[in-house]
């Protein structure tokens, strides 16, 4: 009889947790679950997560948070709102509100260290969250703005474009924790954009030609095009490994950035556009938003193509 | 590619699986109406996981004409300045059913 040593030349291991990195193919045996396991391929695909506890549209995330720890905050629920929820990846719980209640605002950081700015209408409002409570920035954007994109870290904020009052602008700011500071317009004005990566690596993506153009900590290039150029998008992910999901109008259309060309991905369950989103190219998360008749609620979770853990069944 | 609906409200996580969605296409539309593809027996059983009700195409058609009906309805009650700001939420447009 085949076994599993005579192939491999070694016995299925018992270990007490799941290994990492996986190797595809790697079988073991997890004593404390009690469960044969498998490195197996994954196919990438949304699933539903927690429905938020209040629908809304124009909202931001903590865009460097996770799919499983990350809070959303401010948008419109029928008039402006400051309000936060936090994710643990199952279920949105309130958190404290912001203190000044705006929509189609930016957003950046993590679910403990969350930053928020700009927003309807026209405001340069920058607020910081510790994981308990937001806190007034004494100075704001030095370009006040709604439909602003951002990205990055609450100590290392990145800002672009987004509309002063008419015409959308091409202003582009990075916060160093305390301050903003302008830096190199971005060549293409632009508003209802989103934005990924970090304030010295960046992606900046909408329906304006050319739709896709990158920033390197000091200059501006023109990217490839996506396949569908659109506004009012999330986005996920590095420079060189980003996720762009929803926008207008009710789009459920998701792709993949790696650097060089974008690719077309599976797509949400929900199309919306004005959402929020975080995380990374292989595990994102998309909230909110609105769809054809209105505000959502609908969270949903992006896992990408790869190697993953499979428990092996005897069904 | 033919499709068949059912009505299921989404209560969260678990509602679509991961597994789920990388057997089949879920797409949602309003009225909690959900379409899936015909003849898959993994799209089956996720009907009936998530105590779906079965539609014929005609009868999830009615169900998001008219709640599409209805938001045409909250929208043109809007006032002129609310529909004519920039970037505001466009009139809902119909959706026909594949």
């Amino acid at each position: 009889m085949t076994t599993y040593k005579g192939i491999n030349g070694f016995a299925v291991q018992s270990v007490s947790s799941d290994p990492s990195p996986l190797d595809e193919g790697q079988v073991w045996y997890n004593n404390a679950s009690y469960a044969f396991k498998l490195a197996g391929l994954n196919t990438a695909a949304w699933a539903s997560g927690g429905n938020l506890t209040t629908a809304r549209t124009a909202l931001a995330a903590s865009t460097a948070g996770t799919q499983t720890a990350n809070i959303v905050f401010g948008g419109d629920s029928g008039s402006p709102t400051g309000a936060t929820e936090s994710y643990n990846g199952t279920s949105w719980s309130p958190a404290p509100s912001m203190n000044t209640a705006r929509s189609y605002l930016g957003g950046a950081g993590t679910q403990t260290a969350a930053l928020s700015f700009g927003g309807t209408t026209a405001q340069s409002a920058t607020e910081k969250f510790n994981g308990s409570t937001w806190t007034n920035n004494p100075t704001g954007l030095n370009v006040a703005r709604r439909y602003i994109a951002g990205c990055g870290t609450q100590t290392s904020g990145f800002a672009v474009g987004g509309n002063p009052g008419n015409p959308p602008t091409s202003a582009v700011e990075a916060f160093n924790g305390s301050t903003w500071t302008n830096l190199t317009n971005i060549p293409t004005a632009r508003s209802l954009s989103a934005a990924f990566g970090v304030s010295t690596a960046a992606v900046v993506i909408s329906n304006v030609t050319p739709p896709a153009q990158s920033w390197n900590g000091s200059t501006w290039t023109n990217l490839p095009n996506m396949n569908t150029a659109r506004s009012g998008l999330a986005a996920a992910g590095t420079q060189t490994a980003g996720l762009a999901f929803g926008g207008i109008p009710n789009r459920n259309i998701t792709e993949l950035w790696n650097g060089t060309v974008w690719s077309t991905q599976p797509t949400m369950a929900t199309g919306r556009h004005y959402l929020g989103g975080c995380g990374t190219q292989t595990s994102a998360l998309a909230a909110g938003g609105v769809a054809s008749t209105g505000n959502s609620a609908a969270t949903e979770e992006w896992t990408g193509a790869g190697v993953a853990t499979k428990t092996i069944t005897t069904s | 590619m033919a499709y068949k609906y059912c009505v299921a409200e989404c209560w969260g996580k678990g509602f679509i699986t991961h597994d789920d969605a990388s057997k089949y296409q879920v797409s949602g539309f309003p009225g909690n109406v959900w379409q899936i593809p015909a003849n898959n027996q993994d799209a089956n059983l996720w009907v009936n996981k998530v105590a779906g009700v079965w539609k014929t195409k005609e009868e999830a058609q009615a169900i998001v004409d008219a709640i599409i009906a209805q938001a045409q309805a909250a929208w043109d009650a809007l006032p002129d300045e609310q529909k004519q700001q920039p970037f505001n939420r466009q009139r809902p447009t119909a959706i026909v059913l594949e």
